[in-house]
C-alpha cells in the first residue's frame, strides 16, 4: 500500500501491462502468429486489443476476416460455395423461364430523366453515401448505404432507418417490405484486402440471388467498383486499380442484359490511364462533392426501359 | 528501417520497444556514462526516423560544438569573438533558410539534383535543432552557457525527446539535469511523474487530436467549395482543437520522457484558448518558440524600448519570421502578417477593451483563432480564398460566387459524428480541469482513469497498426 501511494500510476500501468502481456502471450500461442504481428514492433498486449476490436465489430468483418486470416479454411468453404453457385445458376436459368416473353428480350441503355430514379434504391458504401449527400437525388431515390459496407454484411447490417421504426433494420428486411423498380448496387472496395476474388464473387452472387428473391420485378444494376486515383493506385498494394478491375470483370459477367445490367461509372470519372481523375478527388478514393453530378449524369445515360 | 516507426512517440515501437530498452540502459549505466548513453540513443533514434539526414545532423552538431567551444573559451578580443558568433549564426541560418527554400520550391524546381533533394522533404527536426544551435551560440557569446564540454553541447542539440518537434529548451536546462540517481526511489519518482505527463499527452494526441483530424480530412474530401457555412465554422473549430491537442500532446509526451531522464519539466503550452488576447494566446502557445523569438530577435532589435514606431517594426520582424519558420509557402507569411496586425491593434487600442470585458475577449479569441488557423492550415491560396468565402458568405459579393454542390444540412451529420469528441476537447481547454486532474492525480479513481486513457490510446494505436486493412473504411 505504501508503494502504491508513492507510485500509483507506475504500479497500475506495470501490473495491468503485465496482465495484458500474459493474455497476449497466451493469444499468440493460439494461431495468431500467422497474422501481421511482429514482436520487434509491438507488445504482446497489442494482440489482446486486436482481439477485443475484432469481437466488438465481429458482425462487420466475420466472413471476410476468416477468409483473409485463415486461408486454409477458405477451402473448407468450397463445398458450400459450390452449392451456392448451383443455386445462383439455377435462378439464372429458371427465373427468366417463368416470364418467357420478357425474358427473351435484350435491352440497351437509353437516356432517361431524373424521374427515372423515383422508384430506385441505391445500395452501397461511402461512395454511395456521397451520391446520396451530393448527387441531388435524395428527394427522389431511396438510399440504403453506409460507410464501410461490404458484400459480406450488405444484407444483414442494420443500416436502414424506416419510418415508424425505432431501430434501424437490415437491407434485407427493408427490401422485403417495399418493392422497387430498380436496384443499384456498388460495394467491393472495402473488402479488397480480404478474401480472394472467388470468395468475393460467391458472396456477390449469393447477395444478388437474395435481392432477386426479394425484388422479383426490379431491374438490377450491378455497378463496377469506382477506381482510385493514380497516386493511390501506384502506392497501395491492396487498394489499387488492378485489384478493382479484376473484381469488376467478374461482376460484369453477372449481367444478362435482360434484368441484370452492369454499369461502370469509371467510364465517366476516370482519365485516359484509367485512374480516377485526380481533379475529381482529394483523398484519391472519393469524389469531391461537386463531381457526384458526373456520376448522376452517367446514371441518366444508362437507364433501361423495359416494355410494359 | 523506415518500417520501424520509432520517432513517433505515439507508436507501439516507441512506447513498448525503444523507450523501455533505452530507460533500462540509461538507469543501469554508471552516472559518468549516462550522457554518452543518452547521446548514442538519440543518434539511433534519429537514424531510425531519417537515416538520410543523420549525416547532416552530425555535421551541424560537430560544427556548432567547435564554434561554441571557441565562443565560450576564447578570452581574446571582443571583435574576434564577434566574428566567431557571426560565422556560427550565418552557418545555421543559411542551412535552415536553404532547406526551407528548397522544400518550399519543390513544385517549381527543374528535374535534377535539387529536385531530388527537395523530394526528400525538410530534414527531420531541422527547424527545432537549428534553433537550439542558434540560441546556444548566442548564449555562449553572452557568457550564459557556463562551463561545459563538447558532449554537453552535442547532447543538447540531439536530445531525442526534443529532437523531432521540440520543445526548444535552452542550454541552461542542461545544467539542471541531475545525472546522479540516488537509489530506486529516484527512478520510481521520475517514472511516476514522467508517465503521468506522457499519458496525458498521449491521450490528447491519440484520443482527441487524431479523431478531430478525421473531421478535417472529411472536409477536404468533400471539397471546400461544397461545404455549408456552419460546417466551415465547425471545421475551423475542429482544426483549432486538433492542432492544439496534437502539438500540446506531443510536447507533454516529450516533457514526460524528459522528466523520466531527470530533465526539468519544459512547459510549452499553458491553456492558450483561455487567453484574452492574441498576444496572450501566443504567450501560452508553443511557449519555447515564442520566448526564443522574444529573446533572440525582438529584444536584440530593441524590443519596446525605442518608441512605438520601432516597437511595431520589431514586432513585424518577429511575426514575419514566425510565419516563415512554420512553412515556406505564401499562406504562412500571410498568417504571420495577419497575427502581427492583431497584435499591433491590441497594443494600440484593442487591448484595453479586451481587458475590461471578459465576455468580449472570450468571443474575440474564439473567432480570431479559428480563422487565423485556417490561413495556417490551407497552403493553397485559391482554396484558402474559397474557405474564407465559406466562413464569411458576404465576401462572395465582392470576390465572386463559389461553384459547388452544398448540402445545407451537412453540419448536422458531423455534429452527430464528432460532437462528443468536440465537447471533450473543448472541456480540456479549460485550465481548471487539468489543474484539478494534476492535483488529484494520486487518488485511486483518477489513477484508474489515467490508466484507462493510457490503454485506450494503446487500443487505438494497436488496431491501426495491426489491422492494416481494417482501418480503411470507405
Amino acid at each position: 500500500m505504501k508503494w502504491f501511494r508513492k507510485y500509483p500510476l507506475l504500479l497500475t500501468l506495470t501490473v495491468s501491462g503485465l496482465l495484458l502481456s500474459l493474455a497476449g502471450l497466451w493469444k499468440s500461442q493460439g494461431g495468431w502468429q500467422e497474422n501481421a504481428y511482429d514482436v520487434r514492433t509491438a507488445p504482446f498486449s497489442a494482440l489482446v486489443f486486436r482481439d477485443i476490436h475484432d469481437k466488438v465489430s465481429s458482425t462487420d468483418i466475420e466472413p471476410g476476416d476468416v477468409a483473409a486470416t485463415e486461408p486454409p479454411e477458405g477451402q473448407e468453404l468450397d463445398p458450400a460455395a459450390e452449392e451456392e453457385r448451383k443455386m445462383t445458376a439455377g435462378t439464372g436459368a429458371d427465373g427468366p423461364d417463368e416470364t418467357e416473353t420478357a425474358a427473351e428480350k435484350v435491352y440497351d441503355f437509353v437516356q432517361v430523366d431524373e424521374s427515372y430514379f423515383d422508384d430506385a434504391v441505391f445500395i452501397g458504401d461511402s461512395r454511395t453515401v456521397g451520391l446520396f449527400e451530393y448527387g441531388g437525388m435524395e428527394e427522389r431515390a431511396t438510399f440504403y448505404c453506409k460507410t464501410s459496407l461490404t458484400i459480406w454484411n450488405v444484407l444483414e447490417k442494420p443500416i436502414v432507418q424506416l419510418e415508424g421504426e425505432k431501430k434501424p433494420v437490415s437491407v434485407e428486411e427493408a427490401l422485403s417490405r417495399k418493392q422497387f423498380g430498380k436496384v443499384y448496387l456498388m460495394v467491393g472496395i472495402n473488402e479488397l484486402g480480404r478474401g480472394n476474388i472467388t470468395l468475393f464473387m460467391e458472396q456477390y452472387k449469393k447477395v444478388m440471388t437474395r435481392i432477386r428473391e426479394l425484388q422479383p420485378d426490379a431491374i438490377l444494376f450491378v455497378e463496377g467498383i469506382m477506381r482510385v486515383a493514380g497516386e493511390k493506385n501506384a502506392e497501395d498494394p491492396i487498394f489499387n486499380n488492378t485489384n478493382i478491375n479484376a473484381r469488376n470483370e467478374q461482376i460484369a459477367l453477372l449481367a444478362d442484359q435482360k434484368d441484370v445490367f452492369y454499369i461502370d461509372v469509371n467510364e465517366a470519372v476516370c482519365d485516359e490511364e484509367g485512374n480516377l481523375n485526380a481533379e475529381y478527388t482529394f483523398d484519391q478514393i472519393h469524389l469531391k462533392a461537386a463531381y457526384y453530378q458526373v456520376w448522376k449524369q452517367f446514371l441518366m445515360e444508362h437507364g433501361v426501359v423495359r416494355d410494359a | 528501417m523506415s518500417n520501424y516507426n520509432i520517432v513517433t512517440f505515439s507508436s507501439l515501437e516507441f512506447i513498448f520497444r525503444f523507450l523501455p530498452f533505452f530507460l533500462t540502459a540509461f538507469y543501469l549505466a554508471p552516472s559518468r556514462y549516462k550522457k554518452i548513453v543518452l547521446f548514442l540513443a538519440s543518434l539511433v533514434f534519429y537514424a531510425f526516423g531519417a537515416p538520410v539526414f543523420l549525416p547532416l545532423l552530425m555535421v551541424l552538431t560537430a560544427f556548432n560544438c567547435v564554434l561554441g567551444q571557441k565562443l565560450c573559451s576564447h578570452k581574446g578580443e571582443q571583435k574576434e569573438r564577434r566574428r566567431w558568433l557571426i560565422a556560427a549564426v550565418l552557418l545555421d541560418v543559411i542551412v535552415l533558410a536553404g532547406f526551407k527554400l528548397l522544400s518550399a520550391s519543390r513544385a517549381v524546381l527543374p528535374d535534377g539534383g535539387f529536385q531530388e533533394a527537395a523530394e526528400l522533404g525538410l530534414p527531420l527536426g531541422i527547424s527545432f535543432y537549428l534553433f537550439k544551435m542558434l540560441s546556444y551560440q548566442i548564449d555562449c557569446y553572452h557568457g550564459k552557457a557556463g562551463q561545459h564540454g563538447w558532449l554537453d553541447a552535442a547532447l543538447y542539440f540531439c536530445l531525442f525527446p526534443q529532437l523531432v518537434s521540440g520543445p526548444v529548451m535552452r542550454f541552461e536546462g542542461m545544467e539542471r539535469i541531475r545525472w546522479q540517481i540516488k537509489g530506486m526511489q529516484t527512478i520510481g519518482r521520475r517514472l511516476e511523474n514522467g508517465l503521468y505527463y506522457f499519458t496525458i499527452g498521449l491521450g490528447a494526441k491519440v484520443l482527441l487530436a487524431d479523431r478531430l483530424g478525421i473531421l478535417w480530412h472529411d472536409l477536404e474530401t468533400i471539397g471546400f467549395e461544397s461545404i455549408s457555412t456552419p460546417l466551415a465554422w465547425l471545421g475551423a473549430f475542429a482544426f483549432s482543437l486538433e492542432l492544439y491537442f496534437d502539438f500540446a500532446g506531443y510536447s507533454l509526451m516529450a516533457a514526460g520522457i524528459g522528466v523520466m531522464l531527470g530533465i526539468p519539466f519544459v512547459q510549452n503550452f499553458a491553456h492558450p484558448y483561455a487567453a484574452g488576447s492574441v498576444r496572450e494566446f501566443f504567450r501560452r502557445w508553443h511557449m519555447t518558440l515564442g520566448s526564443w523569438f522574444r529573446d533572440y530577435v525582438y529584444i536584440p532589435l530593441g524590443g519596446n524600448r525605442r518608441g512605438m514606431a520601432r516597437c511595431i517594426v520589431n514586432l513585424a520582424a518577429v511575426w514575419i519570421l514566425t510565419g516563415l519558420w512554420h512553412g515556406g509557402t505564401l499562406n504562412f507569411l500571410i498568417w504571420g502578417i495577419v497575427l502581427f496586425g492583431f497584435v499591433v491593434a491590441e497594443k494600440l487600442f484593442l487591448g484595453k477593451h479586451l481587458e475590461k470585458h471578459r465576455v468580449f475577449s472570450v468571443c474575440y479569441i474564439l473567432a480570431v483563432m479559428p480563422v487565423t488557423w485556417m490561413i495556417f492550415a490551407i497552403t493553397d491560396l485559391g482554396q484558402l480564398g474559397i474557405y474564407m468565402k465559406k466562413l464569411f458568405p458576404f465576401l462572395e459579393q465582392f470576390a465572386g460566387r463559389t461553384v459547388g454542390v452544398v448540402n445545407t444540412g451537412d453540419f448536422l451529420k458531423y455534429i452527430k459524428l464528432y460532437g462528443s469528441v468536440l465537447c471533450v476537447s473543448a472541456l480540456f481547454c479549460i485550465p481548471q480541469i487539468s489543474v484539478w486532474l494534476e492535483k488529484h492525480r494520486r487518488k485511486p479513481v483518477v489513477v484508474v482513469v489515467i490508466a484507462l486513457i493510457f490503454w485506450g490510446s494503446i487500443y487505438m494505436i494497436a488496431n491501426a497498426a495491426l489491422n492494416p486493412f481494417l482501418y480503411f473504411s470507405f
